[in-house]
């Protein structure tokens, strides 16, 4: 199993390579998206740090990532409206003038438009719910060179699925970020929201914002709590069976040091001899109870 | 009168639409709203669309891109006339009850960011981004959805008014706005999850499906 990662920006890519990532994904956010769409559609559904902010950290990690050998992938798989086309092949170009590799999406008008312009390596991301070959087979017809297939699919439904395109590349999440909505239907807003301050306290500045609010805006935070390091190091030999050849991490926006931990546990985990002993390493290593990210097997 | 049968994503109503009598009544406009269509699903859609043959008084409202992308296939060979619908889930709409309290002016608040206690002060989203608020995906999608013959949008009311029109489509619009949906944990005994409420609004859970119901909707306006 190849490894994709997420990164904030080039200073992390030597040591997630040295950690074993095999591929790099990031977003990008700049101040001009800012001034159009505010923070919180980002072209990636990610806001903030998440994101790389400028056209020089751009490049830069592009070239760090080439220099490792590590394709960088450019997520612009947020929600996409007909207004925002010609700002996303702004994005594209410039993301091409840096010599990016690969460029991660949702949107099936996006797609069209993009491969009319630049030969970049496509991967449909996860938010399309590709869950049957015949939607395997209008993404590869489309263009893509990579489905990233959805959550809640199993090991036995993930076969199913690729058999209907062969000749595509499959990726699944298997670290992180485990969401327990269908994310590729939910439209609750991912903003970034903060405490409330106490009413006594002096600000030290003023935000203008549409979101003038400290409510949590995450959906997904209000039904339950984020199972924590949700991980398939169990699963692996099953998902390789069914097509699968690269495994996700997600973790955008959060300490370099989460993301090697993950990166690092895994490409331990693949070198155990069995499940019992992924599962104690498991244990040992983020001391807490597993966290098992496909559904059980033969479910409903 | 049109029947509706289906759901948008419970895969248990697939096998309900298929023992309807509504299914074989012919005389009646007819909408069967189809979940996504995983592999454990296929065998149901395959005996369903057999069922409805080349029934022209039949609307396919579709969920995911493969089970569209196979309809029209059929109906490009002939083996199926139903109208084609683009499934809410598809079209691509913004409906979080949040975004109508950020067009609409708000008190202050102080929070705690990292840099400190923060005066946040609303101001109007920008005008591109309230216009991609209230623009569905669907429309910059007019050409594949064409070509996949597609002749209907269905859309959400919502918080923000959606386009009163995509030209070169039908429109539908569902009495509710969809915010999100759970996986099917195969348990219909524990489908759905807590009572929540947004931005002032009570949600719904219609199976693993989650609203923002007709009550709170406003009607769609031109933009």
């Amino acid at each position: 199993m190849r490894y994709a990662v997420p990164v904030n920006e080039a200073g992390e890519i030597p040591m997630l390579a040295e950690s074993g990532a095999d591929e790099l994904y990031c977003g990008y956010q700049d101040a001009r998206w800012q001034a159009l769409y505010g923070n919180h559609d980002s072209a990636s559904r990610r806001q903030g740090r998440a994101n790389i902010a400028d056209p020089d950290a751009l490049q830069r990690a592009a070239e760090t990532a080439r220099s490792r050998g590590l394709p960088l992938h450019l997520t612009l798989n947020g929600r996409v409206s007909e207004g925002q086309l010609p700002e996303l092949l702004r994005i594209a170009e410039l993301w091409a003038r840096c010599g990016g590799d690969g460029v991660i999406l949702r949107d099936p008008g996006l797609l069209m438009l993009l491969r009319e312009h630049f030969d970049f390596h496509y991967t449909v991301s996860l938010l399309t719910v590709t869950v049957n070959p015949e939607g395997a087979a209008f993404w590869r017809d489309l263009g893509a060179d990579r489905v990233v297939l959805p959550r809640f699919l199993r090991p036995e439904e993930i076969a199913a699925v690729t058999a209907g395109a062969p000749e595509l590349e499959y990726e699944v999440m298997v670290m992180g970020d485990r969401c327990p909505l269908i994310d590729g239907f939910c439209r609750s807003v991912h903003a970034e929201s903060f405490p409330p301050a106490p009413p006594e306290a002096e600000a030290v500045a003023v935000c203008e914002t549409c979101n003038p609010s400290a409510e949590a805006f995450h959906l997904c935070g209000d039904l339950c709590a984020p199972a924590p390091d949700p991980c398939a190091a169990c699963r692996m030999d099953e998902l390789s069976r069914s097509g699968v050849t690269i495994g996700k991490l997600g973790g955008r926006g959060l300490p370099l040091t989460e993301r090697l931990r993950w990166l690092s546990f895994l490409r331990t985990a693949e070198e155990l001899d069995d499940n019992k002993a992924r599962q104690w390493l498991y244990q040992k290593t983020f001391r807490h109870g597993c966290s098992c990210y496909l559904p059980e097997r033969g479910g409903a | 009168m049109e029947q509706v049968l289906g759901h948008h994503s419970c895969p248990r109503s697939l096998k309900e639409m298929l023992s309807d009598p509504a299914l074989s009544e012919l005389g009646a406009p007819l909408r069967l709203v189809i979940p996504p269509v995983t592999p454990g699903l296929s065998e149901r859609f395959a005996l369903l669309l057999e069922r409805i043959g080349t029934r022209t008084d039949v609307t396919l409202t579709l969920n995911d891109w493969g089970a569209l992308a196979h309809c029209a296939a059929r109906k490009r060979e002939g083996r199926l006339a139903a109208v084609l619908c683009l499934g809410a889930l598809l079209s691509g709409q913004d409906t979080d009850p949040v975004l109508e309290t950020w067009t609409h002016p708000q008190p202050d608040h102080l929070v705690l960011r990292e840099d400190g206690v923060v005066r946040l002060r609303w101001t109007p989203p920008p005008e591109t981004l309230a216009a991609h608020w209230r623009c569905p995906s669907a429309v910059h999608m007019a050409p594949l959805l064409r070509s996949l013959a597609v002749e209907e949008v269905e859309l959400c009311r919502q918080a923000l008014e959606p386009p009163s029109g995509i030209p070169g489509f039908r429109i539908s619009y569902l009495p509710y706005a969809i915010l999100s949906v759970q996986p099917c944990g195969g348990d219909c005994a524990r489908c759905g999850g807590p009572a929540l409420r947004r931005c002032g609004k009570t949600l719904k859970w219609d199976r693993n499906m989650l609203t923002v119901p007709a009550e709170d909707a406003p009607p769609p306006e031109k933009l």
